[in-house]
């Protein structure tokens, strides 16, 4: 897969939707704050640390650091900035996991050795998919649980961050969390 | 379900969740009454919140890793572009990628490398920057530019262009295979430097030198690469657009501006910065600075925040670092001679140090505005310097500016304390933003964030605020006043942070740095302090025990060792001037003992054998005081076979002239004291000679004016017994010398200890002149300068006795010149003030003032005794005093003599008070 998963006009356009982000020049800082988040995580890989993790939101946040000041034209604060990178995260994640699945169902080839970890990483695409799906449900329903959802999970963001960026309290932004929590968990637990 | 119902939902969700579960049930019952279809959801809805805990807790990292860690765009090799084929991809950056290629319809198989745009990076801003790229290469023809050949569009209509491919190595690396000199590597970085001028009289600034952009070809032609993120300095022909492309990436912290770090638009002046940081690399192989991580937070901190290291420092600095066992990294690297030969590294140390330290971190200053004006200004003043001509750059940053403040006028002075003040200030915001931001970031990131800064903290005020200001003021007149202020918020900040030290040596090792400027600036030995010696002893205490604690950790750190050392002397050296001159001397002989070691591990060390010198001369000094004469001799002694060795060797380095100086001087003491007067005489025009040639190369320097005055005054005391006239012409000078110092520099204390001195002298060799009326003058410039010390710093016993000693001399020639009354005031307030004061009875110094004192009060009852207004039965009680105060004068003595620390001058001294005592009893027996 090269690293064109998301085109830069598919990027500008998620920042653009979400009006978290501003400014004309969207296309200039859309394959920036891609690039960065795929060079980071290059770099995180390639650093051999033992355990391989790798948080998407700590991700997030070094991205931040590196564009901070070159980017910030183009959104509010620091809380806007990371609203933009959760929903750039999401659509990255999701547009794998949907790649993923289809490359899999095409070729049914397992490497042994990366059984383990491929497993995990199976799961979790399909819990990705299968969130994105139900997540965009709620949207029709309740589209500020959907973006308090959106901003934790796939952005790592504080109550009080979310509170900011949707302005709402920090306790609505909890009770929407665990409102949407208990509802995507009932749907996705659908068989 | 509607949007509508799925409120009502979740309404009755919160609702239910803030009840007991044992209420709950009641609670859905009346609310959902019959409605059995919103039951059923609102019972699935809170089971599932109960069993949701696990759920979307963490973030799909596996998944992140593969999609973000994933391998890169398989090569497009092998494919043509135009007339070339593609070899391999020898570059990526953010949107584009080099390849190797060669042309494919000729003969001659000629390399080139091409540069694409990646796939999908295709946006219109990346397409414009891109083609202004090439245009920045067209207008760009230089021998050390890589060219530009062709250009063109692919068949899906991306631009690429070709480019001279340039077959060499990185200059820090071709400098290292080739083990190039210092000179070799200067001429070598001065070409490139002229690759970047032609550049910026083309009006393009490149943004992105750094090694790796500057290869050398194997014939040794450095050529310049990569003008990716190059900008059009003036927005013409179409370019306007491209000036909005400021938010462009800095790809290379480690060598951005702090200008550009910041994100501020970048002109000329960034590039200047850039090869700074190449040719401290080139240099010394390290970076000018110490990054706690390769964060970009981190990075950009500390270039916006951090002075850099000396370049002759760090290469010290990274010698002693890379101790027996571990890995020596950059040294091995660089094709530098082998480290564990310590003489190179202080030889390359040593030329490194002034002009070339000076240039480099003249280009790395903070402020645009200060450093070179052009890269050709750069290249110049290296040039300069190899043709071994005077450079522009000067020592120091901030510190030369406020020594610019200060030269200009006196007013400025003001100033000069109000950029400290900002200092001050902005060490205190990092700091407290440091502690705000613990609360934002993960704990064990924040806190590694938090020592760093701590460290960057301490080192900036050692560094930065103490050294830099310290240093380049110290030598100037007028700057006393300025650093009062900055001593006291010094000290707290210190304070709260000494305790949160431990386990943290490198921070421990920049503390105790800190709290030895502290005390230099205190009360150090050097010119320009302020006087508080119990202040400065309490300030090196601190460091002593934070280097002593080093040093436990690890014996083997030569380093360390030499810090603790200089601990040692600090202390012990004020310590001679207190009521503790014997623990004074304790500490000396430790500091001489370490540097005896250390001299004997590393004999060529030119800068041990320098401390060692030293060493002997401050235990000499102690040990005369202490009255062990001959020993005392024997380590100046010492001392001068090494300066003059030193100085033999190194015969254009003033430290070594004026150690070689001092050594001599104190020999002429040393013999002085043990009655050798001619040989004294002989030492101190020796002494003489070397500090009045030293005092012409640099005349504004007040260290030397304050070692020439002490010299002409000794000159004067050996000379007061037998050429008279010769003594008073050396006092004047020396009071002259005094003047012209003190008149810059009101406050200094040390400066006005010696005019204090220097008039109480000539007014004792007029006194014996029976120049009465003068002499009283003296004295009374003498006794107005060290009670001013005294009110300044009442714990300095030994400025005290010298008030009583002025004032007896004041009562003298008052009761000489037949002015009873305020005579006999003066001796009576003499007195009291004598009675108030216990020095140390060991310290031969201090108590020699006192035995003068009483000596002083002796003649001036005398001479009140003679008055011609005296009553029989006044003249009768004042005979009597008189006789008193010889008494107690020859008892001091006495006392001295029995502890075995008289000096053998001092006998007749003895003699001539027992003398005087008996004429004493004989008129009163009368």
């Amino acid at each position: 897969m090269s690293s064109s998963a998301l085109s830069p006009q598919q990027i500008t356009d998620l920042l653009a939707e979400t009006g978290y982000w501003r400014g004309a020049q969207l296309d200039e800082v859309a394959p920036l704050v891609y690039e960065e988040l795929r060079r980071l995580a290059h770099s995180y890989m390639s650093r051999e640390r033992p355990d391989h993790t790798l948080q998407a939101t700590a991700l997030v946040n070094e991205a931040y650091l590196r564009l901070a000041e070159r980017t910030k034209a183009h959104w509010q604060d620091r809380t806007h900035f990371f609203a933009g990178a959760a929903r750039m995260m999401r659509h990255i994640l999701v547009d794998h996991a949907r790649r993923r699945q289809r490359a899999k169902r095409g070729s049914g080839a397992v490497n042994l050795e990366l059984i383990e970890t491929a497993a995990l990483v199976q799961e979790q695409a399909e819990h990705v998919v299968d969130l994105n799906e139900a997540l965009e449900r709620l949207a029709q329903l309740d589209r500020r649980a959907s973006q308090v959802v959106e901003l934790k999970y796939f952005g790592g963001m504080s109550y009080d961050e979310i509170a900011e960026v949707l302005s709402i309290s920090g306790i609505t932004a909890r009770r929407d969390w665990e409102f949407a929590k208990a509802w995507l968990h009932k749907e996705l637990a659908k068989p | 379900m509607s949007s509508a119902q799925l409120h009502r939902l979740k309404e009755i969700f919160h609702s239910a969740r803030e009840l007991r579960p044992n209420e709950r049930p009641e609670f859905l019952n009346k609310i959902c009454g019959n409605d059995t279809e919103l039951r059923r959801e609102i019972d699935a809805l809170l089971k599932s919140g109960q069993e949701a805990d696990g759920f979307m807790v963490d973030p799909p990292a596996q998944l992140a890793a593969e999609v973000f860690g994933e391998a890169e765009t398989p090569a497009d090799t092998g494919r043509t572009i135009g007339h070339y084929k593609l070899l391999e991809r020898i570059g990526s950056g953010g949107m584009g990628e080099v390849y190797l290629a060669e042309r494919a319809d000729q003969q001659f198989k000629m390399q080139v490398a091409i540069k694409l745009i990646k796939r999908g990076m295709d946006t219109e801003s990346v397409l414009r920057r891109f083609q202004h790229e090439r245009q920045i290469l067209a207008s760009l023809e230089h021998p050390n530019i890589a060219r530009l050949l062709d250009g063109g569009e692919t068949e899906d209509g991306l631009p690429y262009f070709v480019m001279e491919h340039v077959k060499g190595e990185r200059i820090d690396r071709y400098a290292e295979a080739k083990s190039l000199s210092l000179r070799e590597r200067l001429e070598l970085f001065r070409q490139a430097c002229g690759a970047v001028s032609f550049a910026h009289q083309h009006l393009v600034v490149h943004r992105d030198l750094k090694p790796s952009n500057i290869l050398v070809t194997p014939e040794g032609v450095p050529k310049l690469l990569d003008f990716g993120i190059a900008k059009i300095i003036q927005a013409a022909d179409g370019a306007g657009a491209l000036a909005t492309i400021t938010a462009m990436p800095a790809l290379t912290p480690e060598y951005a501006s702090p200008e550009q770090v910041r994100g501020e638009s970048m002109t000329t002046a960034g590039d200047v910065y850039s090869l700074g940081v190449v040719l401290y690399e080139l240099l010394t192989a390290t970076l000018p600075y110490r990054f706690a991580s390769q964060s970009p937070h981190d990075v950009a901190r500390v270039i916006t925040e951090q002075e850099p290291t000396r370049p002759s420092t760090a290469i010290k600095d990274r010698d002693s670092r890379t101790g027996p066992g571990s890995p020596r990294r950059v040294f091995d690297r660089t094709g530098f001679p082998d480290s564990s030969d310590s003489r190179f590294t202080v030889h390359f140390s040593r030329s490194l140090r002034g002009d070339l330290d000076n240039i480099v971190l003249m280009a790395l200053r903070k402020e645009p505005e200060r450093r070179y004006q052009s890269v050709e200004q750069f290249s110049e003043d290296i040039r300069r310097h190899l043709e071994e001509r005077p450079v522009l750059a000067r020592k120091d940053t901030a510190g030369y500016r406020a020594a610019k403040f200060v030269r200009r006028n006196k007013l400025a002075l003001a100033a000069a304390a109000l950029v400290l003040l900002s200092l001050i200030g902005g060490i205190f915001t990092t700091s407290w933003q440091a502690r705000k931001a613990t609360i934002q970031e993960h704990r064990a990131r924040a806190e590694q964030a938090r020592a760093e800064r701590r460290f960057n903290d301490v080192r900036k005020l050692a560094n930065s605020v103490l050294f830099d200001y310290h240093d380049a003021i110290k030598a100037l007149p007028g700057a006393t006043k300025v650093r009062e202020r900055l001593v006291k918020d010094a000290l707290t900040y210190l304070d709260s942070l000494a305790s949160e030290a431990h386990g943290d040596p490198a921070l421990q090792r920049e503390l105790a740095a800190a709290y030895e400027r502290v005390g230099d600036v205190r009360g150090g030995e050097s010119s320009g302090s302020l006087g508080d010696v119990a202040g400065a002893v309490e300030s090196y205490r601190k460091a002593l025990m934070i280097r002593e604690a080093l040093v436990a950790l690890n014996s083997d750190d030569s380093q360390a060792r030499r810090d603790l050392a200089d601990s040692h002397q600090k202390i012990g050296y004020r310590l001679l001037d207190t009521g503790e001159a014997s623990k004074g001397l304790e500490h000396l002989r430790k500091a001489l003992t370490l540097y005896l070691d250390l001299t004997r591990e590393q004999p060529a060390n030119d800068d041990l054998q320098f401390e060692l010198a030293g060493a002997c001369n401050k235990v000499g000094k102690a040990m005369s005081d202490q009255g062990d004469l001959a020993g005392a001799l024997g380590q100046h002694r010492a001392a001068l076979a090494i300066c003059e060795k030193l100085a033999a060797s190194n015969p254009l380095d003033q430290r070594y002239r004026r150690a070689l100086w001092i050594s001599h001087e104190s020999v002429a003491r040393a013999l002085w004291l043990q009655n050798d007067v001619a040989g004294a005489i002989e030492a101190n025009s020796k002494a003489l000679a070397l500090g009045e040639a030293l005092t012409a190369d640099d005349p504004i320097n007040a260290d030397y004016r304050r070692a020439l005055v002490l010299t002409y005054q000794n000159g004067g005391d050996y000379r007061k017994k037998n050429d008279k006239r010769g003594a008073l012409e050396y006092f004047r000078r020396a009071a002259a010398l005094d003047e012209e110092l003190l008149a810059a520099d009101p406050a200094n204390a040390l400066t006005r200890i010696d005019l204090g001195y220097t008039h109480k002298r000539i007014a004792d060799f007029l006194a014996n002149q029976q120049d009465s009326s003068q002499a009283l003058l003296h004295f009374s410039k003498a006794l107005e300068i060290f009670e001013k010390l005294v009110s300044d710093a009442p714990a300095d016993l030994t400025s005290r006795l010298r008030v009583a000693t002025c004032r007896a001399g004041v009562a003298g020639m008052r009761a000489r010149l037949g002015e009873v009354d305020p005579a006999l005031g003066d001796c009576r307030k003499t007195i009291a003030l004598l009675r108030e004061i216990t020095e140390d009875a060991t310290n031969p110094h201090q108590r020699f003032k006192r035995a003068e004192a009483y000596e002083y009060l002796g003649y001036a009852y005398l001479a009140l005794a003679a008055s011609p207004k005296a009553s029989a039965s006044e003249a009768r009680e004042r005979m009597s005093a008189a006789r008193d105060m010889f008494r107690q004068s020859l008892n001091v003595l006495e006392d001295l003599r029995s502890r075995g620390t008289m000096e053998a001058s001092s006998e007749a001294w003895a003699r001539n008070i027992a003398g005087e005592i008996a004429k004493c009893d004989t008129a009163l027996a009368r």
